[in-house]
């Protein structure tokens, strides 16, 4: 009689990936390579894997641009946390922050060749949730979260094979 | 970095490689346009077939070199969008201000 290969829990599985970089622009690609790897490995398509890795880059390159303002000894960091069905993403800098109401709406005929707020509208766009937060010294909190694809790609069937 | 770039016809085609996101490839759309303006071309058509992926940085420098050509009295167009990039644009309604083709000879064409 084989033994039974015990498949792992998903809803109990807890994975965690942290990146940090200096800010400078060249290291946005290695957080990119990074998150859209994992996120193939999660279960995510082609297609979502690029758009949601669009999201996450446009968070990062407003905490290397905007809140780090470019200088290479502050950092922006990304944890991604996933938890059951959900992939959450924490990305953090070391900047003074911004008012969020104050970024204009891209989107109106007036700001369509504004350079600004297409960033958080992709975010928007792509994640099922976005929210900002400042910490006391009023560096930046960006948390996106995205549902994971369902069933899991790497789950095991829940058929009885035995 | 820098954008290969030839003439058709009148008209300058800009071919950018790999990302045109933030601090290289948009600062390198952003060159090869000005360039392109400096040496007096009214027609402009951006190639994206080798285009991997575009970010709002690029963005903003496809909308920048929009209004600056325009300004200048000329055009710029845009051919090969990969469907990610087509589909970002959608998303921002910059591909409401542009004219997409799928077809070098008529997007050439279409300058005459």
């Amino acid at each position: 009689m084989l033994d039974s290969v015990a498949l792992t829990d998903m809803a109990e599985q807890v994975l965690q990936i942290k990146v940090a970089i200096s800010s400078r622009f060249e290291n946005i690609d290695l957080v990119d390579a990074v998150m859209e790897a994992a996120m193939r490995h999660f279960g995510f398509d082609e297609e979502t894997v690029e758009r949601l890795g669009l999201a996450i880059r446009e968070a990062v390159a407003n905490g290397v641009r905007h809140g780090n303002r470019q200088e290479p000894t502050k950092r922006v960091e990304l944890t991604c946390d996933l938890k059951q069905d959900v992939m959450a993403l924490r990305i953090t800098d070391e900047g003074s922050g911004f008012d969020v109401d104050a970024i204009p709406d891209p989107l109106t005929a007036n700001n369509l060749f504004n350079p600004s707020g297409r960033g958080i509208l992709l975010m928007r766009a792509f994640m099922d949730e976005v929210a900002f937060d400042f910490d006391n010294n009023g560096g930046t909190q960006v948390t996106l979260k995205k549902s994971l694809p369902s069933p899991p790609s790497d789950a095991g069937s829940e058929e009885d094979e035995s | 970095m820098k954008i290969p770039v030839r003439n058709r016809d009148g008209v300058t085609i800009l071919q950018p490689t790999g990302k045109i996101t933030i601090g290289i490839g948009d600062v390198a759309l952003r060159d090869a346009v000005d360039d392109a303006l400096a040496a007096g071309s009214t027609s402009i058509l951006v190639d994206f077939q080798r285009a991997s992926k575009m970010d709002s940085s690029g963005m903003a420098e496809l909308v920048a070199a929009f209004k600056k050509v325009k300004e200048s009295g000329g055009e710029i167009k845009l051919l090969h969008l990969p469907s990610n990039i087509r589909d970002v644009l959608a998303i921002t309604q910059i591909s409401r201000v542009f004219e997409i083709f799928d077809d070098e000879d008529e997007a050439v064409a279409s300058f005459n």
